[in-house]
């Protein structure tokens, strides 16, 4: 892996090769972003060109004793401290201050990557502080996070901050296409859906789980406008089947929804998320109201947040399945 | 040596360098040039604000062998030693990772040992904040009082995390956020040591978004120059973090204003597909309200708002034509937004619906708008229910001649015989039900006896009927209808039912109900459908927050 292998992100590389190319690598980083966009990877890749002896242009030579060793998983000047469990103890911080002071073995520089820093305790982090400042001159700490607000607001100061950006939808769909691993999938459904994080939409494509509940939801919903009340119980079958994809239902319901408003709303289509079903949305777009789908979103926004609040399941979405259906 | 980051390159080595803390610096200096140094010191105050800073440059102006007007030298040999840390009288202690009480007994085990080269010992303990509770106790004694050759200097962002007892042992110095306009300063001269032009607007961006602390300013800058242009330009800037221009900024709010929601959505698709950061978008475009505010608010926006005065100029002509409650509406909207994407999974499509909601609203007026389409809703309501009335019940029936008579303000007794000569009833309705109760006078002296004559006054003039099976409807005539609101209030009906049933012999319940309205609230037992739209009424008056009274019965 090199940087070549990144989609996107092109800030982002271009300043760290640049960092790597004048010799001007500071300290401490933090990459932050979503989950799944690739801030690992990025750390990882970043991280080899560092120790490698004879790279250049932001590629390693893989062949030099620390590139060898970085590929194999074992070149001790290189240490992941990712979460053990919930979180990162305050031990785990100083276990890596006490190996910092050690000179690197085979490099010019050591680099610490911390997974998941947001996990870090708030022990933890503070611990973290005056070594993230003023680490050893040949020390480079990565933290990589999904969530800022956990970190300090001193942590954050004293690193530079790298913020990944989601893919644009092009970039994701060029991608898939790149690994041929979309087959007969909505590929952009999935692109939307995965709302530009690839780690996102390569697990999706990879699923026909997905694609099928996509379909039954899809044909639910506009079955559900129709039905009478009663029939509802037998619709809630289906949420019982899937109650641990319930997640994914009740996202594609709103997206389902969406699509309609914006059909509604725009006579030319290509923002829709559901492109492939452009047909069935359009025509289901004039069955309602504007009011009666950004009610309809509403109802299933409600009970995604109570369900996240562990609220009784069937109650939940059989008043959700109620209210979409009353006119 | 490797590259040091920026901020760590151009930590100040004399007072004057530390920016905006004059209070701190004229203090320190006259003590340190005047020979009065306290034994403990606590520096506090937000991150990137100079305390660790400022706490290495005490401890070389106290040690230097050649202090100039209370500055180190920082050439003399201990200065030297003391930056390259070859040095030992002078500790630097992260608290946080040695927060326990041993770490601190080992202090104090220490201190009595005379300095090696320097005049002082220095302790400085960073992060103090960190330190345990038995650790913060363990230390008293010794930053009480100290030998003499210790200085003790504690700094923290977080002082209220200490115990008093530690506060008033030391010196307190709080060191200040630093204004935009000195982080521009600061900045100015780092990018030009660095041989780096940069915008103005672009500084005034990196200030404005480090909120106060100058080594997020220098991180900032330092990621900037790291792209490896010569010169930084706003663009970049912007870019780098994360956030729309001003145009875009404008173009969404005028879409917004003009209610134009295919507008809006193609704003919106732009966004994603440049790869922004919705709820960063979303806070920005709070902000954005927030200042437009402003402008609407006060004649000089400039001392508030911290924007080009081309950016200022465009925002008055923006807010010119907008109400102070639709902006405060927007930001109450989108305020919303930012805590509902704790949520979301799609933050796009919770945008996107939030402002057609808004747009299909057309709430201008917050208040007055919500109150008009409710009262509007209400007549709907009641009108639904009088359309129902009618073809339902047998029992419906008998209140449609009552409604007559009213209208012809015919004494009681005879409405109540024309109503059986004209209409036959259903044989088990009591016949008393049908007519107005004769004892209602009653009542009222009786309310007017028991001293209750705010009541009676509003009574006045009132007639009563029976219900149904034990509920006693107050009718107030047209001209009454104001007292409705007034005796319908919990207390008053309760009194008002306590005295009827004394009268009456018997429990009853009360209501007040309007002479047009004597129809429906006969209705005993209302059909299906009115209870369908009371409930619906309900249920949109909930999702407007706005209190809604229906008479139900």
């Amino acid at each position: 892996m090199d940087f070549s292998d990144i989609v996107g992100q092109k800030e982002i590389v271009e300043s760290l090769k640049n960092k790597i190319a004048s010799g001007r690598v500071g300290h401490a980083y933090i990459f932050s972003g979503p989950k799944g966009i690739g801030k690992k990877t990025m750390a990882r890749i970043f991280a080899g060109l560092l120790l490698c002896e004879e790279g250049s242009g932001g590629r390693r030579c893989g062949k030099c004793m620390p590139c060898r060793l970085f590929d194999s998983g074992s070149n001790p000047d290189f240490r992941e401290i990712n979460p053990a469990d919930a979180s990162i103890k305050i031990d785990d911080i100083r276990d890596m201050q006490s190996d910092i002071i050690i000179r690197p073995l085979y490099s010019d520089r050591k680099v610490y990557l911390i997974v998941d820093a947001d996990r870090m305790t708030e022990q933890a982090q503070n611990c973290l502080l005056k070594t993230l400042e003023e680490p050893p001159s040949y020390a480079v700490i990565i933290l990589t996070s999904s969530n800022n607000d956990a970190l300090l607001e001193t942590i954050l100061s004293r690193a530079a901050n790298y913020s990944f950006r989601k893919n644009t939808p092009e970039e994701v769909k060029e991608f898939l296409k790149s690994k041929n691993i979309h087959g007969n999938k909505p590929v952009d459904f999935i692109v939307s859906y995965a709302d530009g994080i690839i780690g996102t939409a390569v697990e999706l494509a990879d699923s026909d789980e997905f694609t099928t509940i996509r379909e039954k939801t899809i044909d639910l919903v506009i079955k559900l406008s129709d039905s009478k009340l009663a029939s509802i119980f037998n619709i809630y079958k289906f949420f019982d089947e899937n109650k641990s994809n319930i997640e994914t239902i009740l996202n594609i319901m709103v997206l389902f929804y969406r699509d309609l408003i914006i059909a509604k709303k725009e006579q030319f289509g290509h923002i829709l998320i559901n492109s492939d079903k452009k047909d069935i949305i359009l025509d289901n777009a004039r069955r309602f109201s504007l009011r009666k789908l950004l009610d309809n979103i509403e109802a299933v926004e409600t009970a995604h947040k109570n369900l996240k609040q562990n609220a009784n399941y069937q109650l939940t979405i059989e008043v959700m399945l109620m209210k979409i259906q009353e006119e | 040596m490797s590259y040091l980051a920026l901020y760590r390159k151009w930590r100040p080595l004399v007072f004057e360098d530390v920016v905006e803390q004059e209070h701190v610096v004229k203090t320190l200096k006259h003590s340190v040039s005047s020979g009065h140094i306290a034994h403990a010191y606590l520096f506090c105050g937000t991150r990137g604000t100079g305390k660790t800073t400022m706490a290495h440059i005490l401890s070389r102006a106290i040690n230097c062998l050649n202090p100039q007007d209370g500055n180190p030298c920082n050439e003399c040999e201990i200065c030297t030693g003391i930056i390259s840390g070859s040095i030992l009288d002078v500790l630097e202690i992260d608290a946080a990772s040695n927060n326990s009480v041993d770490n601190i007994r080992e202090i104090r085990d220490e201190v009595v040992y005379a300095p090696s080269q320097a005049k002082y010992k220095v302790y400085i303990i960073d992060e103090v904040h960190m330190l345990s509770t038995g650790a913060f106790n363990a230390l008293l004694k010794t930053l009480e009082e100290p030998p003499p050759h210790v200085v003790f200097i504690l700094a923290t962002t977080e002082p209220h995390k200490l115990p008093a007892t530690i506060l008033s042992r030391c010196q307190r110095f709080d060191f200040r956020r630093i204004s935009i306009d000195s982080i521009i300063k600061r900045l100015e001269v780092i990018a030009a040591a660095n041989g780096v032009t940069v915008d103005s607007n672009a500084l005034r961006l990196i200030a404005r978004k480090s909120d106060g602390a100058l080594r997020d300013a220098i991180s900032l800058l330092d990621q900037c120059m790291s792209s490896g242009s010569k010169k930084i330009s706003y663009d970049e800037v912007l870019s780098l973090i994360g956030i729309v221009n001003e145009t875009f900024m404008t173009g969404i709010v005028q879409a917004i204003k003009e209610r134009n929601t295919r507008e809006i959505l193609r704003l919106i698709d732009r966004l994603v597909m440049e790869g922004k950061d919705i709820p960063q978008f979303t806070s920005d475009l709070v902000l954005y309200y927030r200042n437009l505010l402003m402008c609407k608010v006060t004649d000089d926006p400039s001392y508030i708002i911290d924007a080009s005065k081309e950016a200022i100029r465009q925002m008055k002509a923006l807010s010119d034509d907008m109400d102070r409650e639709e902006i405060i509406y927007m930001i109450k909207e989108l305020s919303q937004l930012e805590s509902d994407f704790k949520w979301a999974v799609h933050p796009r499509v919770q945008l996107e619906i939030t402002l057609v909601r808004i747009c299909e609203n057309e709430v201008n007026k917050l208040n007055n708008d919500i109150l008009s389409r409710l009262s509007a809703l209400e007549r709907k309501v009641d009108n639904l229910c009088a359309d129902q009335q009618p073809a339902v019940k047998p029992a419906s029936m008998e209140n449609a001649p009552l409604k007559q008579y009213e209208r012809q303000e015919k004494p009681e007794k005879a409405s109540s015989k024309v109503s059986k000569a004209q209409m036959p009833l259903p044989e088990k309705e009591p016949k008393p039900d049908k007519k107005y109760l004769d004892m209602w006078d009653e009542v009222l002296n009786e309310l007017k006896n028991c001293g209750r004559m705010a009541i009676y006054t509003f009574l006045l003039g009132t007639k009563a009927v029976e219900l149904g099976n034990r509920i006693i409807g107050i009718v107030f005539g047209e001209s009454k209808k104001s007292n409705i609101d007034v005796c319908s209030r919990a207390e008053n009906i309760r009194i008002i039912e306590e005295i009827a049933g004394r009268i009456l012999g018997r429990e009853v319940k009360v209501k007040c109900i309007d002479e047009d309205d004597i129809n429906i609230d006969g209705n005993d037992n209302p059909p299906d459908g009115s209870d369908e739209v009371v409930e619906k009424a309900q249920e949109i008056a909930d999702k407007l927050n706005v209190p809604l009274n229906i008479i139900d019965e």
